[in-house]
C-alpha cells in the first residue's frame, strides 16, 4: 500500500478517490504524462509497422507501377 | 602429473574451442586486413610486394576521405540517438507492462520488422519517402506543403531506413535491463515525494545506463557498417565509408585501400566504444558520491 505524501503529490490512493480540488489539479499533469507516453509509444509502433502495412497494400495494387492512393486490389 | 597441471590442462581444453573461434572468426581476418592495408599490392595476385603506408596517407592528405568518414560517423551517431529517443519510451512500456498479452503483443510488434529482409523494408521506405511516395502525396493533397519534401537520396532517409532497422536491437537490449530494475524502487521515490517523472528520472534512467550505453553501442556499430541501405535510400549521393570501401575492391581492384578504410573504420568505432565506456564510468562515479 503507499501512502499520500506532504508535498502536494498525489498518491494513488488519492488519485483513486478524486475527491478535492487540489487533488484534481495535482493528477492533470500525471494524466497528461501518461497520455504523451501512451501517444509516443503508438507513434514508434506505427513507425515500425508502417513498411510492413505499405508492402501488403502495395503486394495488391493492380497497376504495373506502385501509385498513391491505391486504384484498386488486384491478386495477379 | 600433479593435481594443479591436470587442472590447468583441463582449463585449457575448456578455453581451447572459444580460442580457436576467437582466433578463426576475429583475429585473422583483422590481422589479415591490417597487413593488406600495408601491402603496396594484392600478395594473391602479385608476387613482389613490399610495406607502405601510403594507404593511409591518401587517406590522411585527401579530404574528400574525411569526409566520407565524418559522414559515417554523422549518419551513425544520429541514428544511435534516434533510435535511443523512441526505442527507450517502447522499451519501457514493454518491461512494465503487467497483461501478458500486451507484452506479447508489442515483442512480436517490435520483432515483426526483423522478419521481413532489410531490402524488401527499405523499398518500402522508398515506396513512403519518395517524391511520389505515400507521404508526399498525402501531405499535398491535405494542403499542408505545395512541392514534394525531400526525404529520400539524402541523409534524412538514410537515417529514417537505418533507425526503423535499428530500433528493434535498441528496444530488446534495453527491455532486458530495464525489467530486471525493481519497480519498487521507482514506487519508494514517489512515496518520498517524487513525481512519477521525476522517479524515472533519478531512478530507472541511472539504473539503465548499461542497457543504454550496450544498446547504442550495438546500433552505432551496425549503423556506421550498413550498406543496403544507405545505397538504396542514399542513391549514391551519399557516400559512406562500407560503399567506398566496396567500391574500391570491386570497381577499383584497390585491395590496399580498402583494407587501410576498413581499419580506419575500426579503430574509430573503438575509439568511440572507448570514448563512451569513460563517460559513462565518469557519470557512475559521480553518481556513486554524491
Amino acid at each position: 500500500m503507499r501512502i499520500s505524501t506532504s508535498s502536494g503529490t498525489a498518491s494513488p490512493i488519492v488519485r483513486q478517490s478524486g475527491v478535492t480540488a487540489a487533488t484534481k489539479s495535482a493528477v492533470a499533469p500525471w494524466r497528461w504524462g501518461r497520455a504523451l507516453y501512451l501517444a509516443v509509444n503508438i507513434a514508434v509502433l506505427i513507425f515500425l509497422l508502417a513498411p510492413i502495412a505499405i508492402v501488403v497494400v502495395f503486394a495488391l495494387n493492380p497497376t504495373p507501377f506502385i501509385q498513391f492512393p491505391p486504384v484498386g486490389i488486384s491478386l495477379r | 602429473m600433479s593435481a594443479a597441471g591436470g587442472r590447468s590442462n583441463g582449463l585449457a581444453l575448456l578455453v581451447l574451442p572459444s580460442a580457436l573461434l576467437f582466433t578463426l572468426f576475429f583475429f585473422l581476418p583483422i590481422g589479415l586486413m591490417a597487413v593488406m592495408s600495408l601491402l603496396t599490392g594484392n600478395p594473391v595476385v602479385m608476387p613482389h610486394v613490399a610495406f607502405t603506408t601510403r594507404h593511409y596517407a591518401r587517406i590522411v592528405n585527401d579530404t574528400y576521405y574525411l569526409e566520407v568518414i565524418w559522414t559515417t560517423i554523422r549518419i551513425g551517431l544520429v541514428t544511435t540517438l534516434v533510435a535511443l529517443a523512441i526505442g527507450y519510451p517502447l522499451a519501457h512500456w514493454m518491461a512494465r507492462i503487467r497483461s501478458r498479452a500486451g507484452h506479447a503483443a508489442l515483442l512480436m510488434a517490435v520483432l515483426a520488422p526483423m522478419l521481413t529482409g532489410i531490402v524488401v523494408r527499405t523499398f518500402a521506405w522508398m515506396t513512403l519517402l519518395s517524391d511520389k511516395g505515400v507521404i508526399n502525396q498525402t501531405l499535398i493533397s491535405l494542403g499542408l506543403v505545395t512541392q514534394p519534401l525531400k526525404l529520400m537520396y539524402n541523409e534524412t532517409g538514410i537515417v529514417i531506413g537505418l533507425v526503423h532497422i535499428y530500433v528493434p536491437f535498441m528496444v530488446l537490449t534495453l527491455t532486458g535491463v530495464i525489467g530486471r530494475i525493481d519497480e519498487r524502487l521507482e514506487q519508494a521515490a514517489e512515496n518520498l515525494g517524487a513525481s512519477p517523472f521525476r522517479a524515472f528520472i533519478e531512478v530507472t534512467l541511472p539504473l539503465s545506463l548499461p542497457g543504454i550505453l550496450a544498446g547504442s553501442l550495438l546500433v552505432f556499430a551496425l549503423s556506421i557498417s550498413a550498406y543496403v541501405t544507405p545505397i538504396l535510400l542514399g542513391g549514391f549521393q551519399i557516400m559512406t565509408l562500407p560503399i567506398l570501401i566496396y567500391q574500391q575492391i570491386s570497381a577499383n581492384f584497390n585491395v590496399g585501400f580498402a583494407a587501410a578504410l576498413g581499419m580506419l573504420l575500426l579503430a574509430l568505432s573503438l575509439a568511440l566504444v572507448l570514448a563512451y565506456n569513460r563517460a559513462l564510468g565518469l557519470v557512475s562515479g559521480q553518481q556513486e558520491l554524491q
